[in-house]
Formats: structure tokens, sequence, C-alpha cells
């Protein structure tokens, strides 16, 4: 089967039931992309999946055959994206550990509604979990990278 | 003893090192030095202290001895040590230590990283360092060491406006003794401490770039993954392995002991 990854396209010949998370990390070290609780409930996995957010630990690659895979590391060239300028902006990482998630998220989300309102931030960004608690920054960075975007 | 390969060596890697610069150079302006190994900078480093060192490029490496937990120790060490240097903080990089007993106790817990005497422990760090920054200053225009003083990665004789970046003092400075008790800043000069800082490791983060301990890849290295029992505080009774040995590429299973409850400040059964 083929893939695109971050603009590469990809063979891939292995076990089609693998996730797409241990594909992305093992095997093209793209460690951007975390693990966290393997069952879909915290989102720290999240990529795009032509353009929305998936949970890679849950998605086998079978489901990503001629698909377009974007994670954190090919979301910007620069780390410019207005997500990823908002977020600095804003200070928001703590350890960080979730943050490529949740960016991926933020950005998945100003793709589909440019200008969300603070519920459609919460029911979007409810998929992925921080423990440090940077959910008050996280809805401030979105709400300025959509205002900024305009 | 430098060899002329050593040399080459060293040019190779600085070059690569400078192209690795301009590569990540970022439009945000973020700086991106990380790239450079460390030894190169550190090539001869002034280290006065298991604390701190800097290079002859004036680069300023903070070792942070305790963990980060999103707690952003590894930026809050690096401000106090900074802040007393008086570095100009884009010239600030952190470094994590291994665990050794140099560094004194590296247990991270109960906000004590730098309550319980690291914060005295690391200002004096960094005024030690500044104060013999200072000294080495004195020394080479031959004034006073009273009439310089150091300010933003740089010590300055005032009267004569000369100044001096801290990488052009690192030689002098190396050779002069560590004083045992530094003038500390007043409080009102603060000018890190105290104050909302970025943090060091924002940029990686963003972008992906960060290594968590998950991350981190060792030679011949094997994955463990860990199944508990359904209750917590129980104990295991029989463990059938023979569906997991059939999965491709799985070579033991292991039984753990169990962990004795409470269990949050002990370590996992069997994992040391």
């Amino acid at each position: 089967m083929r893939l695109t990854v971050n603009g590469t396209t990809r063979i891939y010949e292995g076990d089609p039931t693998q996730p797409l998370l241990w594909y992305l990390r093992d095997e093209l070290g793209l460690t951007g992309t975390k693990f966290g609780c393997g069952i879909s409930a915290c989102g720290a996995c999240t990529v795009h999946m032509e353009g929305a957010p998936i949970q890679s630990c849950v998605t086998p690659m079978a489901a990503v055959a001629d698909k377009h895979i974007t994670t954190i590391e090919g979301l910007s060239a620069n780390g410019d994206h207005p997500v990823q300028r908002a977020w600095a902006e804003a200070n928001v990482p703590q350890c960080g550990y979730c943050q490529s998630g949740q960016m991926m998220a933020a950005a998945a989300l100003l793709q589909k509604t440019p200008r969300p309102t603070v519920a459609d931030i919460d029911t979007a960004m409810s998929a992925v979990l921080c423990r440090c608690g940077t959910y008050t920054r996280i809805r401030a960075a979105i709400l300025a990278a959509s205002a900024g975007g305009r | 003893m430098t060899t002329s390969s050593d040399l080459e060596r060293r040019e190779f890697l600085r070059r690569l090192a400078v192209t690795g610069l301009v590569l990540t150079v970022d439009a945000t302006g973020v700086r991106r030095l990380e790239a450079i190994p460390a030894f190169l900078a550190a090539g001869e480093p002034f280290q006065p202290s298991v604390h701190l060192s800097i290079g002859e490029d004036g680069r300023v490496t903070v070792v942070c001895h305790r963990s980060e937990m999103g707690q952003g120790i590894r930026t809050g060490l690096c401000m106090v040590v900074a802040d007393e240097l008086e570095a100009d903080w884009s010239s600030v990089h952190v470094e994590q230590a291994i665990g050794d007993p140099k560094y004194g106790s590296q247990n991270t817990d109960g906000s004590s990283s730098i309550r319980t005497g690291e914060y005295a422990r690391l200002r004096q760090a960094g005024a030690a360092a500044r104060q013999m920054l200072e000294g080495a200053a004195a020394a080479e225009w031959g004034v006073p060491e009273t009439e310089v003083a150091a300010k933003s990665g740089t010590v300055v004789h005032a009267a004569t406006k000369r100044s001096l970046p801290f990488g052009k003092l690192v030689a002098r400075a190396r050779t002069l003794p560590v004083p045992a008790t530094p003038r500390l800043k007043d409080a009102s000069q603060f000018r890190f401490i105290g104050k909302e800082m970025a943090g060091l490791d924002l940029h990686d983060i963003l972008t992906g770039r960060a290594i968590f301990g998950q991350d981190a890849k060792l030679p011949g290295m094997k994955v463990a993954v860990i199944v508990h029992p359904p209750v917590y505080g129980s104990s295991v009774a029989t463990v059938d392995s023979a569906a997991a040995l059939q999965v491709k590429g799985v070579e033991r299973v292991i039984t753990l002991a169990t962990t004795p409850i409470p269990s949050g400040f002990q370590p996992l059964g069997g994992v040391t």
C-alpha cells in the first residue's frame, strides 16, 4: 500500500493491523506524535488524515492506504503555523507531552471552522487531555489564532 | 592534547553546526542553537561549579539537575543562575543532568527544587561566575574590580566606556579562584527571577522535537508492555503467556512482584 506522510509518498508492506502511531514513531522516527493511552481516550496521538483529526493509536495501517497523513513535524516548515505561533505567544505548554495532539486538533478545528466559538473550541478540544492543565491557555491561543488568521 | 584530526573533526562539525543553525532559524525569531553539539562550544569551558559553564563563544549552559514534569524547572533553574550571572537570556541553554551525587539531592517533588536550598545555592553559583568574569575584565583593563560590572552578557567599565563579552573573558576567568561567598544581587535588580519567561523548551515542544523518556532510543533496546491485574492492590495468581508468546516479535513474558500499597511512592513492582 501507499500513503503520504507530511508530503512524502511512502510504501508500506507491513502488518495492516499495526496502528499508524507506531509506524510514524518507530518506522519513520516521527516521535513528535505521542503515545498516551492506546485506547483513543487521551488524544496525545492526534494526527491529520486528509486534514481531519484522527487518533493514530487506534487507526490501523489498512485504514490509511492512499491517504494523506500530517503530523506535528509536517504542520509547518518552520514552526510558524498560526496555531504554533499562537501557542508560542500564549506560552501554552508546560511539560509539552500532549501539545502535539493539542495543536493538531486545534489546526484541524480552525481549518474546518475558521472562527470557532468558545463552545466549538471546547467541543473539538475535549478529545485531547492535558494533565498539566493548560486548557485555558489552549482556548485563548485558539481564539488568538482564529482572530489573527483573518 | 589536540591532534590535527581532532581539529579537522571539530572544524567539520563546526561547519556542520553552522549549516544546521541556518536551516533551523525560524520565522518567529525563536533562537535555534541546539543543533550545535555541546562539546564544541564547551571546548574550553569556564566551569566554576557543577551548575553552569560558559563557552568562549559566550554560550551559557546551565545544568538542570531536577526532573521536568511540566512545572517548568528546566527554565526556572536557568532563570536563577542567569539572573545572578547577568547573562544575556538569548545565550542561555539548558542541559539535563544525569543522576550524580555531585549535584546533591535530585529528588523532585513538593516544590523543593527551588524552595529548599537550591534557590540560594544556584544564586551563589551564578554570582560566583559573574564575580570571576568581572575580576577577569578588571585584570584585563588594569582597573579595580569595583569599577566594573557585568551587564547582560558583557562586563562594562563605565568610566572608560569599555566592555567585553563574557566569551572573551572565559580564558582569564578560568584561572581565578571561585569566591566562597560571592556578592549577591539585591532583589530589586532581578531581571528574570519573578518574571514570566517563555520556556526554554518552547520551540522544541511546538515543533515536535522535544525528546521525552518514551522517545529515547538506546542500542539494543527492547520494548516491554505491562499488563496490570484488573483490581488495584490485587496480586497475580497465574499467568498464561501462551497466546502472548505467539505474537510475532515477543521474546519473553515476565511476571512482576506485586507493588505494596500505597503504591504512589513505591517503585513499581519488579521495575527499578
